[in-house]
């Protein structure tokens, strides 16, 4: 089972896009995917049009009241382990009770789970408990990165906690950076692109995703951009991301 | 003309240091070559000590003691002659 971390602390960089479209290009592959909405904000959840009510989430999962399989959402070709906005009072109370050990909390909820072949989880924009939580439980981290130069500062901030977590003995990989939002027509956006690739050399993804309205039009229809416009752009980037992930394993 | 550079190079090295910081491959020694690690650094470099420094400590050793037993002799001898001057007298 090979898990991944969709992880940055900047907001609209990509994250809960790449997390959802990756899988469903994983999935297409014939992969069996779940997708773990670790933001309270539940932006994975809602853009799947997941419904939440009444039913248990990550919350109940990680505070260890349900079994991971009570909280699954099932969708044609998707496991979802949904979130809610519970989860940040969640997140205050797992700090509480668990002040040395909460970044283990995903990893000991999901640690008997089996039968996927991977498990994407996203994270929410900052680097708190539950990132650290989503980081520590994969140990494989995937950083979309708009081609600006602010994003480059939040780039920053993610290395040097892989660098903390490491150090605490935390197995960490980077799998890769994934130039997101890369508009053709700026020159910024080609720059940052040739620079990231000639800095930061085999961590870049050489998959790059393009500016595209179907990538903003697919969670409107509570779909995935493969299943919105299967032959898009979105779709064909996020297609080429996944054969680049397989060949990693 | 040359290219225009939207973001400062600065920058770029930054990232290169985070990265191979957070991957880990980041040379921590700047001396190149074979050293031992570790206790045995710390054995290595107390028996280097002992063979140079210990040497030149007990040769100065030594030469301190020959001159204490110098002037040890001087002042006795000093001292025997005022007592034999009084006791003449």
């Amino acid at each position: 089972m090979r898990k991944i971390t969709v992880i940055n602390r900047k907001g609209g960089t990509g994250k809960t896009t790449t997390a959802v479209n990756l899988g469903a290009a994983l999935s297409e592959l014939g992969r069996e995917v779940l997708l773990v909405d670790l933001d309270p904000q539940a932006g994975l959840t809602e853009s799947l049009g997941v419904e939440t009510s009444g039913r248990p989430t990550v919350s109940e999962v990680l505070t260890l009241e349900v079994e991971p399989r009570e909280a699954f959402h099932a969708l044609p070709h998707l496991t979802v382990l949904p979130s809610s906005p519970v989860l940040a009072e969640t997140e205050r109370r797992i700090l509480r009770d668990r002040p040395s050990d909460y970044p283990l909390a995903l990893k000991d909820a999901l640690a008997r789970m089996r039968g996927f072949d991977f498990v994407i989880v996203d994270c929410p924009p900052s680097l708190g408990a539950l990132s650290l939580m989503g980081m520590v439980y994969s140990g494989s981290l995937l950083i979309p990165l708009q081609t600006q130069y602010m994003a480059l500062n939040g780039l920053e901030k993610i290395l040097d906690m892989v660098k903390t977590l490491r150090e605490a003995g935390f197995p960490m990989e980077i799998l890769g950076i994934l130039p997101c939002m890369y508009d053709v027509r700026t020159s910024l956006s080609r720059q940052v692109e040739e620079h990231l690739r000639e800095t930061l050399r085999d961590k870049v993804f050489r998959t790059v995703i393009r500016q595209s309205v179907s990538l903003a039009e697919a969670p409107a229809r509570s779909k995935d951009v493969l299943s919105h416009q299967p032959g898009g752009r979105g779709a064909e980037d996020y297609r080429a991301l996944a054969q680049e992930v397989l060949r990693y394993g | 003309m040359g290219k225009k550079t939207l973001i400062p190079e600065e920058k770029w090295e930054g990232l290169r240091h985070a990265m191979e910081e957070a991957a880990g491959t980041r040379k921590t020694s700047k001396t190149p070559g074979i050293r031992p690690e570790g206790e045995a650094a710390r054995e290595f470099g107390k028996k280097r000590g002992a063979g140079e420094e210990g040497k030149k400590e007990r040769k100065k050793e030594k030469k301190r003691e020959k001159k204490r037993e110098k002037k040890k002799g001087k002042g006795k001898k000093k001292k025997n002659g005022k007592k034999k001057k009084k006791g003449k007298g």
